[in-house]
């Protein structure tokens, strides 16, 4: 396990046609907790796409987003003025090394459940930073 | 796209807009040039109707609904669960009651967080309502920019309501 991130380090993430409008990733396509990723000290943009690391599956048609580590670091307030930030966390896979999560925290707890609001605030943040890198096609 | 699981929408399909628009057929007589001439206005204002633009749109939604109420587990390759039952079906209601109101989402997706979701998008501004799987209701709105603007809803037709009428603000204000 690989705990630092290099300053200019991606993250990239597989998606399906539906989740991207007019360029914009939805936050529809991200889900807590601990959303996964490939990270690209280990790997390349396409290996996200790889049977490796789906768990066996094909997926045909699929695209892949890309976001600089550093900006998917975000932060949401709940209602009861807690705050949760995300962070990378390298989390290798029997078959995909280059498997990584970003995790919740919220001091003191480094693993934290955001509120409900906090959670949606998050997916949106993390929507705005990711882009397509190589686009669906089905 | 991942496995289809078996669901049983005839339920969707009974709600669907069956209604199609009748084909002019070609007269036999004379009167050719009349029917022409009428013909071309009923083309015009089907073109340029806004009712018959959001049938469209809503037929189109419809299917998508319809294709994402038979997911399978998994669907997003990340754990996804597929959409409940009741999820597709609180979607399908509130897809109808937009209809009504001539205000359509731009796309119905599926959520990773388990549910559908309606979306809407306008230059910069998004909003969203998000019916999950856990029976939770989100409603969103955000730009490129701002803090989002999060609120959680119920499925009553008060929070329908106002669920719409807090996206339109939203959505059409300059």
């Amino acid at each position: 396990m690989v705990e630092v991130f290099d300053s200019d380090e991606f993250f990239y993430r597989r998606y399906s046609v539906a989740h991207v409008v007019n360029g914009n990733v939805l936050p529809q396509s991200i889900t807590f907790p601990k959303p996964s990723f490939n990270r690209s000290k280990f790997s390349r943009p396409e290996d996200v796409l790889h049977a490796d690391c789906c768990d066996g599956q094909e997926l045909l048609g699929w695209g892949v987003l890309e976001s600089k580590v550093s900006d998917l670091r975000v932060s949401a307030q709940s209602g009861d003025d807690r705050n949760f930030t995300t962070y990378p966390k390298h989390v290798p896979k029997q078959t995909c090394y280059a498997h990584s999560e970003l995790w919740c925290a919220s001091p003191p707890l480094e693993d934290a459940k955001p509120s409900q609001t906090a959670k949606e605030k998050l997916r949106i943040l993390l929507s705005r930073a990711l882009k397509v890198k190589i686009p669906a096609t089905s | 796209m991942p496995a289809i699981a078996s669901f049983d929408t005839a339920y969707l399909a009974k709600r669907r807009l069956t209604s199609r628009s009748r084909e002019l057929t070609a007269p036999t007589s004379s009167s050719r040039k009349v029917f022409a001439f009428f013909g071309g206005l009923i083309a015009e204002d089907r073109s340029t109707s806004k009712f018959l633009q959001v049938e469209r749109e809503y037929q189109e939604l419809w299917t998508s609904l319809e294709l994402y109420a038979n997911l399978a587990n998994n669907w997003d390759s990340y754990g996804a669960e597929k959409p409940s039952r009741a999820s597709v079906e609180a979607t399908a209601e509130i897809l109808g009651r937009l209809r009504e109101e001539l205000f359509l989402p731009n796309r119905v997706v599926p959520s990773s967080e388990g549910g559908i979701a309606v979306y809407f998008n306008k230059d910069n501004k998004t909003g969203y309502l998000e019916y999950r799987n856990s029976g939770d209701v989100i409603l969103a709105m955000y730009d490129n920019q701002n803090d989002p603007s999060i609120i959680e809803l119920t499925r009553t037709d008060a929070d329908k309501s106002k669920a719409i009428s807090l996206i339109r603000s939203y959505i059409t204000e300059d």
